[in-house]
């Protein structure tokens, strides 16, 4: 059953020219993700995807799949409903 | 009687409570309850104590609750309308047990009913109005001196079980206007809401079977929770059977376990009374009335059991005054703690004056019935 | 640890909310908002009604309470006027502020007391499974308007101008960077604040109107957006059902508890604590 409606978000894909200049993390709390696809849909260069899974409670979650061309926007942490992504945790003393 | 003054009850209750310490009023106003709006809009700022008029009866009950949990002695007041309005968020000083005073000056009901004459018909309702089962603790006086002190009573319970606690008026008590001497300092306790030196942990509802919670309130250097649905030892939702039955349990041990404590009465003339009313409020004071009457022509020997402490109910100390002797219910409605004594008083005789048309039920009326009872 | 870290009860988590649910994201705008204001978690107290956004306040590590349904306001009338210098902060739905709470909404509006009231508007009763609500779209599908809603609906904003209300705003949760902006200037307002955001409710109103997904929820709230900068120009017909986002109020007027202080008390002879 296909409950969500962007698995992966291949406009931004096309849209990016190169990897981004600086290196960025993000990390995904498997714990709090609920697979709602939202952070795919924002990313302007396509980092992440939506991939099944047993752990998530609907069966889904997000997984970044090309870092190397995360500009580190945080525009998925803004968006995420869930607390679920965060964006170079290192550099911003690290989370719980 | 060097400082004698004219009050009404309404006026004592108003005293009552500034003695008590309260420090934050909300209300709304209402016949017959208006004038203890009116006094605290008086009396508190002058305490550095805040009065507020909230839009209505819940927005008042509502905004006490925030008051206490910000760490006030708060009181609200109305009568049977407003007492209706209220239930529900009486349920959540209830469930979350905030202390809180909420008065209800009682009139003829139901509805709009009779907005000026005094009644005691919301008894049952002071015990049932929330729903779900709860602990209530509700308090009547009859006389001056002891609306005063009633009124501090009711904060110190408030305070001591961390419960509203409900001070029942009825209207005739409100308005009535007497001398009375107000006692002084020393003639009475007051007891402050006591918190925790140091919380280990924020399970601020974990406590012994029985006992009242010891936790902060809000802006302690504590980040808790108070919660409206059931909740766990934390103050967070939970839907656990087991955690709910002892959440359940404990808020109503804690006021069955201290009955002796909590309940209030007097006796008057029981010793060698051969019937004895059961009256409470405006119907105590007429009933002792009659009762002074016969005794001085030579008529029957009645006495007066007179509960301040309306619930919990007084069943020992009602049998224990009452022994096997016969009983006359007289209340300004038309049967509701009568069925109480009935269903505690299983083998005596009981009879019932029982009234609610907006005037008072007289002492003549009184010893009428009980000249009907003794020549049946 | 993040910023905005200290203000989570992560004891609680996960957040309860449907995958995809607006709440999520108004509660990390908010928590943001703190991080960059550097209020003292034990100087809040976060008040929510009853509904799925009544859900929040268990959620914040502050002093919090969950309050009955339409009534937050006024139990955090009572925690402001007995802690004048804390912040509080209100969370309300459409239903809670607006519908049953609407009596209390306009009289903190009127009051101008210091509260923070974040109005999460789902167009829906989302946590009852789906009823209509005073924001619900004209025409819209919901489990008491099987036949499509007939009924007006309130603007948010104009009712809380109207009332009195010093800062109002509206934004969306497509917009989280000026959420939070407008969520931080009526914090940093001195006065009621009134913050309506419009969020998305795919599983109670988008299922039953062809909106079933977060996404697509979200793009039909965005398509209906308009800034008031553009706005301002356009015709009562052409922004029916439009959320115009921006700031409407932002004005003074003295606040409840000051007039209270110099007045009352003053007159009363109450020395100020």
């Amino acid at each position: 059953m296909d409950i969500i409606e962007q698995r992966t978000n291949e406009e931004a894909r096309k849209r990016r020219k190169k990897p981004a200049p600086r290196p960025h993390s993000v990390l995904i709390k498997e714990q709090y993700c609920k697979g709602c696809s939202i952070c795919v849909n924002v990313c302007p260069t396509g980092v992440l995807v939506i991939e099944e899974t047993s752990k998530s409670v609907f069966g889904l979650i997000a997984k970044v799949e090309e870092p190397d061309y995360c500009i580190g926007c945080m525009l998925c942490e803004l968006h995420c409903p869930d607390f679920a992504i965060i964006v170079d945790p290192e550099k911003r003393g690290g989370t719980e | 009687m060097n400082n004698v003054k004219i009050r009404s009850g309404n006026e004592l209750v108003v005293e009552g409570a500034i003695a008590a310490g309260c420090n934050f009023f909300a209300g709304y106003p209402i016949t017959p309850s208006s004038e203890i709006a009116e006094g605290m809009s008086r009396e508190l700022p002058k305490v550095h104590g805040i009065f507020i008029q909230m839009e209505d009866e819940l927005a008042s009950i509502g905004a006490v609750i925030g008051a206490s949990l910000g760490g006030k002695k708060v009181m609200t007041a109305t009568s049977g309308p407003g007492f209706s309005l209220k239930q529900e968020n009486l349920g959540v000083a209830l469930i979350a047990e905030v202390p809180l005073v909420i008065v209800n000056v009682m009139r003829g009901g139901p509805s709009t009913g009779l907005p000026t004459r005094g009644a005691q018909g919301d008894v049952m309702q002071a015990r049932w109005g929330t729903h779900g089962d709860h602990p209530v603790i509700a308090l009547a006086p009859a006389f001056p001196k002891e609306v005063f002190l009633t009124t501090i009573d009711a904060f110190n319970l408030a305070e001591k079980f961390m419960t509203p606690v409900i001070l029942l008026l009825d209207e005739l008590v409100g308005h009535s206007h007497e001398p009375v001497e107000l006692p002084g300092p020393d003639e009475y306790e007051i007891v402050n809401r006591k918190y925790p030196e140091k919380l280990e942990t924020l399970e601020i509802y974990k406590r012994e079977m029985g006992k009242p919670p010891l936790r902060p309130d809000f802006f302690m250097g504590y980040p808790i929770h108070i919660e409206s649905l059931e909740h766990n030892d934390y103050g967070y939702p939970t839907t656990n059977p087991e955690i709910v039955e002892v959440q359940q349990r404990r808020r109503l041990e804690k006021i069955e376990r201290h009955k002796d404590e909590i309940i209030r009465y007097k006796t008057h003339y029981t010793d060698d009374a051969e019937l004895v009313i059961f009256a409470f409020g405006s119907m105590a004071r007429s009933a002792l009335e009659a009762i002074e009457t016969l005794r001085k022509e030579g008529g029957p020997k009645i006495g007066l059991f007179q509960p301040i402490t309306i619930w919990p109910f007084p069943e020992e100390q009602l049998k224990k005054a009452v022994g096997e002797k016969d009983v006359l219910v007289v209340e300004l409605n038309w049967g509701q703690l009568v069925y109480e004594v009935e269903r505690v008083l299983k083998t005596n005789k009981i009879h019932s004056l029982l009234k609610m048309t907006g005037m008072p039920i007289r002492p003549d009326e009184i010893i009428e019935k009980i000249k009907e009872i003794k020549n049946a | 640890m993040l910023d905005y870290e200290k203000y989570l009860r992560y004891r609680t988590f996960p957040v309860p909310w449907c995958p995809g649910c607006g709440i999520g994201t108004i509660f990390k705008a908010v928590v943001t908002a703190f991080a960059k204001l550097e209020w003292d978690p034990n100087d809040i107290a976060v008040v929510s009604g009853i509904g799925c956004s009544g859900r929040l306040s268990t959620y914040f590590n502050t002093n919090t309470l969950h309050t009955t349904h339409g009534r937050a306001l006024t139990f955090a009338t009572g925690i402001k006027l007995s802690n004048p210098d804390k912040h509080v902060v209100v969370f309300s739905g459409d239903g809670d502020a607006l519908a049953i709470g609407g009596n209390h909404f306009i009289h903190a509006c009127r009051r101008n007391l210091n509260i923070k009231l974040i109005v999460i508007n789902n167009n829906i009763y989302g946590m009852t499974g789906g009823q209509v609500s005073p924001t619900t779209p004209t025409g819209f599908v919901t489990t008491t308007t099987p036949y499509g809603n007939t009924e007006p609906h309130f603007d948010t904003v104009e009712l809380a101008k109207a009332a009195g209300a010093t800062y109002v705003a509206r934004e969306t949760v497509n917009r989280p960077r000026q959420m939070l902006k407008v969520i931080e200037k009526s914090f940093k307002h001195s006065g009621f604040s009134v913050v309506e955001i419009v969020s998305n409710c795919h599983i109670n109103l988008g299922r039953r109107n062809k909106l079933k997904h977060p996404l697509p929820m979200l793009k039909w709230i965005d398509e209906n957006t308009i800034p008031l900068s553009k706005a301002k120009d356009m015709s009562e017909e052409e922004l029916k059902f439009k959320y115009v986002v921006g700031e409407f109020v932002h004005r003074h007027r003295p606040d409840y508890l000051s007039l209270y202080e110099d007045l009352v008390v003053k007159k009363a002879g109450g020395d100020k604590k």
